[in-house]
């Protein structure tokens, strides 16, 4: 949910989630939904028709404030009454039991209300903290000397 | 429980050519019944003898300009739904060019509110493009529907920027929103007057090319097919925009237009003695665009007829051409206009003028229909082709008399007109 134009968390993971067989919609100012996306995902225009879809997931993604600016929607205001979770909107949400996550860092406010982020069902501290560690995963495999440390503890262990 | 059967008339519809005999029982403001012939009534069902008249669904007018806020001299809400009354308009829609603009919420709530109060017809209204319709920003569109406002436009002027009025269409996605063009290219139409061509060169007078329309409406109207879009062309003056319409339509983009009485009625030629009456934006065009927007009208190109009602005093009208603003009133004229010079000498049907006037503007906005049929609101006029409209300053209800009917004589008369059951207006018992 949001801006699907611009983002790269966007991109790959929805190709992610399709491959591991979910359904993918996106939902947002139309002025962020790109043209070319892929076939499989199934695009929503109103808040109310991507709710009555049943999502188990909202994946909302980070407003750039500047993008106002480029007319790409009219205001915070009106943005977070239409494409963000107001509280009225994270009332149904939590009696539905839907999960809520988030890149990070969050705008308060524009994507989401605070009571959001206390929510049971909010994932957006935990995907921070596993971020945190596959990112050290990630570098730690990257770097050559490591590599090599690597590939010997794993021919050790095969053999 | 009231009931009133209007008898003897002759109703218009849009499956019939032409009008069909027919009584209409109404009760508590609901049709529920019409039929050929309809005698077996209670004794205290009430009267309306119809004979030789022609009872025609109301009118519903896509492009008025009200003033209110700002002008309130040139015309109020309250007067411009009186005067929409007057002409057996039922409907309007309200353009956003006020002081201050329509762009925002608040403003569509506080003009809804006045209308509520005070409009004797339905007032719907549009809400701006962009802020203060300065065509940099877009205004908060989401806030405006949820507000009531049942389409977008800069009318008055053109989204001057390309990006921003793409932006503006992909937006107005979400909220199933149609946008309506004023089509002119502010450079091109420039400081001029009057349309470009002899006339212009006979009177002195700066010219406007078709062109000026022609490049914004393909402009337009690209956006439209790339954005996919709704979009309604407004007052549509030229042959060579109906060919960009026709062209755009068979692509399938969703494309509406409207056209004006005046740009069908007059042209450049009209304009002889300097007449500010004939002064509008866009400019009444040559004698072959006047034909071409009729041939268009009766093919079907054209979705709307529209007056663009735009009152001014009389005092910024007495200016000289060049100083004068643009624009006349129209709400009060429309109908006896298009009888008096198309419908009486059958250049243009009853079915087409109903299709054009009254159905597709509301099916455009998804308004209620007021077709002429049981379980409707009982909402029409009764028009006599038997008597005549002389637009004198007394006729109009208007504030304003910027029109180039003024103190003319026409065929036909708008004489009753009926909302939700009860006759609002009723020329028969005023005269007496
Ligand atoms: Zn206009």
């Amino acid at each position: 949910m949001g801006d699907i134009l611009h983002s790269r968390v966007a991109r790959s993971t929805m190709q992610c989630c399709h491959k591991l067989g979910m359904e993918v919609g996106i939902f947002g100012p139309a002025t962020l939904l790109p043209a070319g996306a892929h076939s499989f995902i199934k695009p929503f225009y109103k808040y109310e028709d991507a709710l009555a879809w049943q999502p188990h997931v909202m994946y909302l993604l980070r407003l750039q404030l500047e993008r106002q600016k480029a007319n790409f929607f009219p205001s915070m205001r009106e943005y977070h009454h239409t494409f963000g979770l107001s509280q009225e909107r994270f009332n149904e949400i939590e009696r539905e039991g839907i999960y809520v996550m988030h890149p990070g860092p969050v705008n308060r406010g524009v994507e989401l209300v605070d009571a959001v982020m206390d929510y049971e069902r909010c994932l957006i501290n935990t995907q921070v903290e596993n971020g945190i560690a596959t990112r050290m995963a990630i570098l730690y495999l990257l770097h050559p000397s490591n590599r090599k440390k690597e590939a010997a503890a794993v021919e050790e262990h095969i053999s | 429980m009231t009931r009133t059967l209007f008898h003897g008339g002759q109703i218009v519809t849009e499956e019939n050519r032409n009008p069909i005999k027919r009584d209409i029982l109404v009760e508590d403001g609901l049709i529920i019944a019409v039929e050929e012939s309809i005698t077996s009534v209670n004794a205290d069902t009430e009267k309306v003898d119809c004979t030789g008249r022609i009872i025609v669904p109301g009118l519903y007018d896509v492009h008025v300009h009200l003033r209110e806020p700002g002008r309130e001299d040139k015309e109020t809400i309250e007067t411009g739904a009186q005067a929409a009354l007057n002409g057996g308009v039922t409907g309007i829609l309200a353009m956003p060019n006020t002081t201050p603009p329509i762009d925002n919420g608040g403003m569509v709530r506080y003009v809804l509110n006045i209308a509520r109060e005070k409009a004797a017809v339905t007032v719907h209204t549009t809400g701006c493009i962009t802020k203060g319709r300065a065509g940099h920003a877009l205004a908060e569109i989401g806030d405006m529907v949820a507000g009531g406002a049942i389409m977008i436009t800069d009318d008055g002027d053109p989204v001057h920027d390309p990006l921003v009025l793409r932006r503006a269409m992909e937006y107005a996605r979400n909220f199933d929103l149609i946008l309506g063009m004023h089509c002119d290219i502010k450079e091109l139409f420039n400081e001029g007057a009057m349309n470009e061509g002899a006339a212009s060169y006979r009177l002195g007078l700066p010219g406007i090319p078709t062109a000026s329309e022609e490049i914004c409406m393909e402009r337009d109207l690209r956006l439209a097919k790339l954005t996919g879009a709704r979009v309604h062309i407004q007052h549509v003056s030229s042959a060579g925009g109906v060919e960009i319409i026709k062209r755009f339509k068979n692509e399938g983009v969703q494309v509406t237009a409207e056209v004006t009485p005046h740009h069908l009625i007059f042209n450049e030629d009209d304009i002889l003695d300097y007449n500010t009456h004939y002064k509008m934006n866009p400019p009444l065009r040559s004698v072959e665009d006047n034909e071409k927007l009729l041939e268009a009208l009766n093919e079907g190109v054209f979705d709307c007829i529209a007056t663009d009602h735009a009152p001014h005093t009389s005092f910024e009208k007495k200016l000289d051409f060049c100083s004068a603003p643009f624009g006349i009133t129209g709400l009060e004229t429309a109908l006896a206009s298009l009888y008096d010079r198309f419908i009486s000498k059958d250049k243009l049907r009853w079915d087409t003028l109903v299709r054009c006037f009254s159905g597709a503007p509301r099916r455009l906005l998804k308004l209620p229909s007021v077709e002429i049929k049981k379980g409707n609101t009982a909402e029409f006029l009764m028009f006599n082709p038997a008597e005549t409209t002389t637009a004198s300053k007394e006729f109009f209800c208007s504030k304003s008399v910027n029109s180039p009917f003024f103190n003319k004589t026409m065929q036909g008369l708008v004489e009753k007109v009926v909302i939700g059951g009860v006759v609002k207006m009723d020329r028969t018992k005023s005269d007496a």
